[in-house]
């Protein structure tokens, strides 16, 4: 009898382990928004440089992460995303700390409508969002995010932001996008503070956490559309 | 001897500050491996914030050491410097901003004025670019002169203080860099476009 391989890297379910950074966002509530079909682990951010990443599948990286220590453990994290491993990063770049990564980019604030988010080529990630309404915090239009950064050459912009600056010319970015490194795992960047702060509570559908973390172990590289694509496994 | 050291955790919003006012900055220097710096050549130590709780708890020997030995250590919220800063007392409390969107409200106001309109840093700063929201406030420390109180002097949202030693604290629990370096909330930014040119010609002035 031949046995199966498992499905995820962490086994029969898919594992997120949550990168802690001091004061992230939701430190506290982060078990409470991950699919509670996923395993969930949570590590400080410098036990990284220790810990094994072979049975994990998507690394959540706050928004106040330490850019320098990423950056000081570049190998090792290029090593888990070319083994298939995949990662969700929210903040402001800096310091890029993967080569897919580059500098963040503010867009104008003014007109304010620059700040609203639209969608580029939303897929899987935010198929089922009403971009109306989704990256609106109490209606304020800009806690979802202030700019962008460039898209890795082979990637899929998700949702741009930006739009006329003060001389007339359009500049305008993806604020949202994924990447995935060949026969490697996916990048998925948020280029704001925290992505799980936004339509993404669990008593609510639709939910973009769900989403984007479904969207991002879906076996069938980065152009993923339509609006269901939860795993077999998952259901 | 430097004028200021500016101390990151390694956030984007820190490293994006640094950047921003480096003119005025002299060294970036990363928390994580504060012991291996020398903050006596430093003239001042900013501990920007939203800094690394655990990290400023592991080196606040050598923070408290810098301010006893006549350093000029600012530092803002949400830090919590009242559980590691003990060469002077800190007395913290929890208080939230009364309505953290007043400013879409016409007329609206912080809860907050300048008590002493003299200080050099109050007349760098106005008011109005003091005012977003708050961490916290402070009971009012022996000593020290506050430079932004909650309304009826509820408590104190910066003070500055002479420390035995000649050394100087500034504690705030406004939080300019997180803000600035995020790219969000204007008044942040022209806080801090008052606060380091002020800073450096503070230094510079008093050697």
């Amino acid at each position: 009898m031949v046995e199966q391989a498992p499905a995820f890297r962490g086994g029969k379910r898919p594992h997120l382990l949550y990168v802690r950074s001091t004061r992230s966002y939701n430190i506290d509530r982060m078990g409470g928004l991950v699919p509670q079909n996923w395993r969930y682990s949570a590590h400080d951010i410098y036990d990284l440089e220790d810990i094994a990443l072979d049975d994990v599948d998507v690394l959540f990286v706050s928004g106040m992460h330490d850019q320098i220590f990423m950056k000081s453990i570049e190998p090792k994290l290029v090593a888990y995303l070319a083994a298939g491993g995949h990662f969700l990063i929210n903040g402001h770049i800096i310091l890029p700390w993967l080569p897919c990564l580059s500098p963040f980019k503010t867009v104008s604030p003014r007109p304010f409508t620059n700040w609203m988010i639209r969608p580029a080529q939303p897929g899987a990630y935010f198929g089922r969002m009403d971009f109306e309404n989704f990256h609106r915090h109490e209606g304020i239009l800009g806690q979802y995010a202030r700019g962008y950064t460039d898209v890795p050459e082979g990637g899929q912009a998700l949702c741009l932001i930006g739009g006329p600056t003060a001389d007339g010319s359009i500049h305008e970015g993806p604020v949202d996008w994924v990447w995935q490194m060949p026969d490697g795992g996916k990048v998925f960047v948020h280029n704001g503070d925290h992505i799980e702060q936004f339509c993404s509570d669990p008593r609510y559908q639709p939910n973009l956490f769900h989403d984007i973390l479904e969207a991002l172990i879906a076996p069938d590289g980065v152009l993923v559309s339509g609006k269901d694509t939860v795993p077999d496994t998952l259901r | 001897m430097k004028d200021i050291g500016f101390i990151t955790s390694g956030d984007g919003a820190h490293l994006q500050c640094y950047q921003d006012y480096k003119t005025y900055l002299d060294e970036e220097i990363y928390l994580r491996t504060l012991d291996r710096v020398d903050l006596g050549r430093f003239k001042a130590i900013v501990v920007p914030d939203f800094s690394n709780q655990a990290l400023l708890q592991r080196h606040a020997r050598q923070l408290n050491d810098y301010l006893a030995n006549g350093g000029f250590l600012i530092v803002f919220e949400p830090n919590r410097m009242d559980e590691w800063l003990d060469v002077v007392t800190v007395q913290w409390f929890s208080r939230e901003t009364e309505d953290w969107k007043w400013w879409m409200k016409p007329g609206g106001r912080m809860e907050a004025y300048q008590p002493n309109p003299g200080h050099s840093m109050a007349k760098a700063i106005p008011l109005a670019d003091m005012c977003w929201h708050f961490f916290g406030a402070f009971r009012f420390a022996e000593g020290a002169t506050p430079i932004l109180n909650l309304d009826n002097d509820e408590g104190c949202l910066m003070y500055d203080q002479p420390v035995a030693g000649g050394g100087r604290l500034i504690a705030s629990t406004i939080d300019p860099h997180t803000h600035h370096g995020r790219r969000f909330m204007p008044a942040t930014t022209r806080f801090l476009n008052g606060f380091y040119p002020w800073l450096k010609a503070e230094v510079q002035e008093r050697g």
